[in-house]
């Protein structure tokens, strides 16, 4: 449906890609807009002395406000470009303890569905500053347990959770949890992974109550080297910067330097301009085949005919996660007794048939569910039944080689 | 008089660029992408700003917005000032200050903003984000 507007699927016209949870292909109208944006509108964002520099401050500033627009945030201000979702979140939990916010023995609340990306700064922060890390526990699908998060969240000072885990493809019941959230007396600040989210779908942020939200461009059809975080902007001028210079300070004395405001707060340095523009470009790519409700509605149709493949495959192989429809992403991980996945992303390969194998930097996870590593296939709107046909052909004579 | 003859008129003689030494609060504003640095002087009287003067190191427009700026609002009472933004920079200066130059237009109004914050005792700061349209 959407393959043709992919010139990666014109260069290699056989070529299965099933590995977009961790990085999506670009469409053109991305691709034309990088080009065309080197041609005619580059120069350094900021530097307010002449019009193609406004230009270019223009195009960063309406990537932001696109991006605002789909969180139901009102301002570009309310939107910090980072070089992606990792580096948001240690910038995050950096900053939260340069605020005063996170303290020695204050509680972050994670779900052992996290990726790495929103665990180990977590752990760093252990290390240096001596907070505590508590864990949301998971049912034997591996989805979240939400009596768990229920029974511990009274104690946290934050609840860092995945919006939808990139291993069982669960998407998080933000209203689940938002109920939970607001019941508090003393409500942790919720900070939510939106990078499996965000490719798929609209999130009201401020309708839910979430503090921050993370996610990176290059999973929703940008470039590579842009993320980012969205607040509101009272919290994003509360926050005391982890990093400073270039224009996020306002003056440097021998004794002390003074962070700058709104919008450079949080983005020293020269940041991915470009990068933005893609980001904005494929948001604009998105609003042109019908919005994210067209992806949810194709995304669904391929979840229910994957999921009825599933059913035919032997008892032994493992499917990760819930194993209905619902509440669940194009991301399906296998887990097996008798092979190592590489062994089977290896034999795939050789089908050119794109899959991810091991631990999807979801250690925490695998273990839970007791096992050393998964063959995930994950798709977009670029993939048909074609694709998922393929995968399942080859897939089942790779596990049957051995 | 045009917005540009205002400008040029105000950069060159600005009536209130000194130093007061009798002011009732002192703030500095910077803003770094534009190259603009100002300090503010205000003397408040009963919530009133009775008497405003800058000093330091600004371009053509940054001189002449804080100038004029400072200038309209002697005479206001301090929590009116508190709810102006950028609006108030363009119906007073006129609208045809470059688009290069917003910033500059609008430092003066933010250094007195912060300056009362500070007067207040608020540890509240605004910045640009908060008095742009």
């Amino acid at each position: 449906m959407f393959r043709s507007d992919f010139p990666i699927f014109q260069t290699h016209p056989d070529l299965v890609f099933l590995d977009s949870a961790s990085s999506s292909q670009k469409p053109k109208m991305v691709i034309d807009a990088i080009s065309q944006f080197f041609a005619t509108d580059y120069a350094n964002i900021h530097r307010w002395s002449y019009d193609l520099s406004m230009e270019s401050s223009h195009l960063y500033e309406q990537a932001k406000m696109s991006i605002a627009q789909h969180l139901g945030l009102h301002s570009y201000h309310e939107v910090v470009f980072t070089y992606n979702a990792t580096y948001a979140f240690n910038i995050i939990s950096r900053e939260l303890v340069k605020t005063g916010k996170l303290k020695k023995w204050d509680i972050v609340l994670l779900s052992k569905a996290d990726h790495h990306a929103n665990i180990v700064p977590w752990q760093i922060l252990v290390e240096e500053y001596g907070i505590v890390i508590d864990w949301v526990e998971l049912n034997s699908d591996g989805t979240i347990n939400y009596d768990s998060l229920l029974e511990k969240i009274s104690n946290a000072t934050v609840l860092s959770i995945t919006g939808a885990s990139n291993v069982t493809g669960e998407i998080l019941d933000l209203q689940k949890v938002k109920e939970i959230v607001t019941k508090q007396e003393n409500p942790p600040i919720w900070i939510l992974d939106g990078s499996q989210r965000f490719p798929h779908m609209e999130t009201d942020i401020v309708a839910y109550g979430i503090d921050i939200f993370v996610a990176t461009g290059h999973k929703v059809m940008s470039d590579t080297g842009i993320g980012f975080f969205a607040a509101k902007k009272e919290l994003l001028q509360e926050l005391v910067p982890a990093f400073c210079w270039g224009w996020a300070i306002n003056s440097v004395t021998t004794l002390a330097y003074e962070p700058a405001g709104l919008p450079f707060r949080h983005e020293p340095g020269t940041p991915h301009i470009v990068g933005a523009v893609s980001l904005l470009a494929s948001l604009q790519y998105i609003e042109s085949i019908g919005g994210f409700q067209a992806i949810e509605k194709y995304e669904k149709g391929l979840v229910e005919y994957t999921l009825k493949q599933i059913k035919d495959l032997p008892k032994w192989i493992r499917l990760l996660g819930s194993s209905i429809p619902e509440n669940r992403l194009w991301v399906f991980a296998f887990a097996f007794e008798n092979h190592h996945p590489n062994d089977i992303a290896e034999i795939l390969a050789d089908a050119n048939i794109c899959v991810r194998s091991w631990h999807h930097c979801a250690d925490p996870l695998h273990a839970t569910l007791g096992v050393l590593g998964s063959l995930r296939m994950s798709l977009y709107l670029y993939n048909t039944q074609w694709d998922i046909d393929r995968f399942f052909t080859e897939f089942k004579k790779a596990i049957s080689s051995k | 008089m045009t917005s540009a003859d205002l400008i040029i008129e105000y950069s060159r003689n600005p009536p209130n660029k000194e130093i007061l030494p009798n002011a009732t609060i002192r703030y500095r504003e910077a803003n770094r992408v534009c190259a603009d640095v100002v300090e503010v002087f205000l003397v408040i009287e009963d919530d009133v700003l009775v008497q405003f003067a800058f000093d330091w190191y600004m371009s053509i427009v940054a001189t002449a917005c804080v100038s004029i700026t400072g200038e309209l609002l002697e005479g206001s009472h301090i929590d009116s000032i508190l709810l102006l933004n950028e609006s108030f920079v363009h119906e007073n200066i006129g609208t045809d200050i470059s688009p290069r130059r917003r910033y500059a237009s609008l430092i003066g109004l933010l250094a007195i903003k912060n300056a009362i914050y500070q007067y207040r005792g608020h540890s509240k700061r605004e910045d640009f984000s908060d008095i742009e349209v």
